[in-house]
């Protein structure tokens, strides 16, 4: 079973909440679909949970996780190397890349999946310390 | 006064004749296209793909045109080293087809190859186990050897002695190396295409891939002395050497004879023939080179009436050719198409180049014609302009009676008109 | 060590990880193209739910090297078959000879390089992986000295014959690659030639090539031996000839 990090479907504020749970279900059907029988079997090696730089005035430190983000697609190169490189990460983004379209403003962008400015709150993000790379 | 100097100038420049305004059109179009080349790169101008690398600039101008340049061993070796001296005359222009020829394909291939400024790594990089290091070098040294055999005609017309006396002394070890050479390089040709068994479909690949394209080389020499005989009589006014021709004629018969068998046996020893029974694209295009291409010419060629007459003679050559011509597309592009999964068909800028270049052949043809001392027995008429008085003034050394001397003095024969 | 790649298909999800990696790796354009180009220098073809990755097979005894005139191409003793743009005159032999179809043009631009997988030779001196190698998630493409991707590959095959078929591509095919492949279906229909010889194609070309100092030899000593036989008997006619015209 897909283990869904803190960030989606579960928050304090309702509307998150709701969306929350739709796209949880969604993203646990995805990843079961997408990654097919061969996942089932196998041990998917992908790059642990990794922190992003932490920058000037920033409520703290974004963690990704590409356990999460493989239910999006089947292909690493939806998002690699078009998006984010892989041998030699920058592990850099800003919100002004990200509004750009840029990294993980290509999908984060309020239509795909929630925006960087939307009114649910930093911390879907911003973990901050409680986990590390 | 102004009318005058017209009417004086109108007189000296050489009218516009047909072929002149067709060799005007391929010159530009030429032009345009070769400028397209270098700043647009392959992709742009030529229908090539990874898929097919190798089109008609490789099938047609390298692979035919250095077959068709093959007179210039051939003829030189039966003149110098089989000693047959009647065959001298045709030396001459044989030796200009040669190196034109030669020229061109050189030409073409600063087209062809990707980075043509680099054409002279084969030089320093070497790669012995290449076929294609051997076929560049064969080529190279090939070629200045044909420019050596050539230069005495130049030197005559320079009436520079010294010079021509030293190359007419080196002239039988010259043309031993040049035989030598075009054997090489005339089979390299072929054995390019070893490597490919996978690819090339079995109606033409074959181990004896270089024995078949040397052999062809041969004939398509032999045929190309005639053709060109024929059009220099129609562009200059000159008399078709029947005697020296029909012995060519000749000769073709039994080279693509040796050639038919040699195809035809090693078809069937592979077992390759059962698919001519019901013939597809590829069986279609063999029967049509076979039968149109060898044994339509050599049917043609061994029946002595036809053969001793200049419209049989000539057809029976210029069949011989297209034959070559078509030989060489077929393993180049025919042979090749199945394999890679694409139809090729050169793209019209590549037809354009390759025309001009042609066209340019001729042209240099002509104009060696007219500034050299190529047929000084028979100068020309052509085009109403004059042959300049001091091509007509023979220079001492040739005057009628001289024995005959190595490469590109011709000896007043008899039987020359 | 010399160092080879083993693929299972088996192991593969199609994620494209390895392309990426590739990309980012050489600096590639980040458009895929779906076959090999000069762009795009590995990329995973799906047939019905089987994967297979198409790259340079890093042959031991590489075509490309071989026709190459002036030696682009070099067969490293760690592995990889590594291509030099600085010697290429862009004679597009090595796209003509390659039975895997490798090597891919520029064919967009004025001055072009002929293009394919290196093996990450550069890391490969370094100690680490291909690329490839390093970011496949489930260890479809894993990379180490040829022997020891041979036993394992062996392995695996023992280990679950069903789930195989009894095959190492690459084992044998044009005298050993240096990239074997496993799989649970037939190669050929995964678009894999089955037909191509277990001997190195550059024995075929070589065989004529071979034969050149003979013909040299040979060659000038018939040649010069027929001017020298024919030479003579003109001589000896016109000789002949003078002493009649000077008795008569």
């Amino acid at each position: 079973m897909v283990k869904l990090p803190r960030t989606a479907g579960s928050s304090s504020e309702e509307e998150p909440v709701r969306q929350g749970w739709r796209t949880g279900v969604a993203w646990l059907t995805g990843a079961v679909l997408a990654l097919g029988g061969h996942a089932a079997a196998q041990q998917l090696r992908l790059p642990p949970d990794m922190a992003y730089t932490k920058a000037e005035g920033s409520p703290g430190k974004v963690v990704f996780s590409h356990q999460f983000h493989v239910a999006v697609s089947e292909k690493c190169t939806t998002c690699h190397v078009r998006l984010f490189r892989m041998l030699e990460p920058t592990r850099q983004v800003t919100h002004a890349d990200m509004e750009a379209g840029k990294s993980c403003g290509a999908c984060h962008n309020g239509q795909m999946a929630f925006g960087p400015t939307e009114a649910a709150g930093c911390s879907r993000c911003h973990v901050g310390e409680g986990k590390s790379s | 006064m102004r009318k005058d100097e017209e009417a004086m100038n109108s007189r000296r420049w050489p009218e516009m004749t047909f072929w002149r305004l067709v060799f005007l059109v391929l010159a530009a179009t030429g032009t345009v296209v070769a400028v397209l080349r270098f700043t647009r790169g392959l992709g742009a101008t030529t229908n090539l793909s990874d898929h097919f690398p190798w089109g008609l600039w490789i099938g047609f101008d390298v692979l035919t045109g250095v077959g068709l340049a093959a007179g210039g061993f051939t003829i030189t070796a039966v003149v110098y080293l089989f000693n047959l001296k009647r065959f001298t005359p045709i030396i001459r222009p044989t030796v200009l087809t040669a190196f034109l020829g030669y020229v061109f394909v050189i030409l073409a291939l600063l087209f062809d190859l990707g980075q043509p400024h680099r054409i002279w790594h084969a030089l320093v990089m070497w790669n012995p186990r290449s076929v294609m290091f051997e076929v560049a070098w064969c080529v190279m040294l090939y070629t200045t050897v044909l420019a050596l055999e050539f230069s005495p005609i130049v030197f005559e017309r320079l009436n520079l002695e010294r010079p021509r006396r030293i190359v007419r002394a080196i002239s039988v070890p010259l043309v031993i190396v040049g035989v030598i050479l075009s054997t090489l390089h005339q089979s390299s040709l072929g054995s390019l295409y070893l490597i490919v068994p996978h690819k090339l479909h079995p109606l033409w690949y074959s181990p004896l891939l270089p024995v078949f394209f040397f052999v062809s080389a041969i004939a398509a020499g032999l045929a190309m002395v005639i053709v060109e005989s024929a059009l220099c009589q129609r562009a200059f006014n000159h008399h078709l050497k029947m005697d020296l021709l029909e012995p060519l004629g000749r000769a073709m018969v039994v080279v693509l004879s040796i050639y038919g068998i040699l195809r035809v046996q090693d078809l069937a020893r592979r077992g390759a023939l059962l698919g001519l029974r019901r013939p597809g694209y590829e069986g279609s295009m063999f029967l049509l080179e076979m039968g149109l291409g060898v044994l339509l010419p050599i049917i043609l060629l061994a029946i002595p009436r036809v053969r001793a007459r200049q419209p049989g003679l000539v057809t029976g050559a210029f069949l011989a050719i297209l034959g070559f011509v078509m030989h060489r597309l077929n393993v180049s592009v025919t042979g090749m198409e199945r394999a890679a999964g694409v139809a090729y068909f050169p793209s019209w800028m590549e037809i354009a180049l390759s025309l001009a270049l042609v066209a340019a052949g001729f042209a240099m043809f002509g104009l060696a014609v007219r500034y050299l001392p190529i047929f000084p027995e028979a100068p020309h008429r052509a085009s109403g302009v004059e042959a300049p008085a001091w091509l007509l003034a023979r220079p001492a050394s040739m005057v009628a009676g001289g024995s005959p001397e190595p490469i590109g003095q011709p000896s007043a024969p008899a039987g020359m008109e | 060590m010399k160092g080879a790649i083993l693929f299972d298909s088996t192991k593969c999800i199609g994620c494209e990880a390895c392309v990426a990696a590739c990309k980012e790796k050489n600096n590639l354009p980040a458009m895929i193209d779906p076959k090999l180009t000069a762009y795009t220098w590995t990329v995973v073809e799906q047939r019905n739910t089987a994967f297979i990755r198409r790259l340079c097979m890093h042959c031991e005894s590489p075509t490309c090297a071989s026709v190459c005139p002036v030696e682009a191409f070099r067969k490293e003793p760690s592995g990889p078959v590594i291509y030099d743009a600085s010697r290429c005159i862009g004679c597009r032999y090595c796209i003509m000879a390659c039975p895997f179809d490798v090597p891919k043009y520029q064919w967009d631009r004025a001055v072009p390089i002929v293009q394919k997988c290196d093996m990450c030779a550069d890391r490969i001196k370094a100690g680490q992986q291909p690329a490839c190698a390093a970011v496949c998630p489930t260890g479809a493409t894993i990379f180490g000295d040829r022997d020891e991707m041979i036993q394992e590959a062996r392995a695996r095959l023992e280990a679950a014959p069903k789930a195989y078929v009894p095959k190492i591509y690459g084992l044998e095919e044009v005298g050993g690659t240096s990239v074997l492949m496993l799989s649970s279906i037939p190669f050929a229909s995964l678009g894999i030639r089955p037909d191509l010889p277990l001997t190195p194609l550059p024995a075929l070309t070589w065989k004529a090539l071979s034969k050149v100092p003979d013909i040299v030899g040979v060659g000038g000593a018939l040649l010069y031996g027929i001017w020298w036989i024919t030479n003579r008997r003109i001589r000896v006619q016109e000789a002949l000839a003078q002493e009649a015209a000077k008795k008569g």
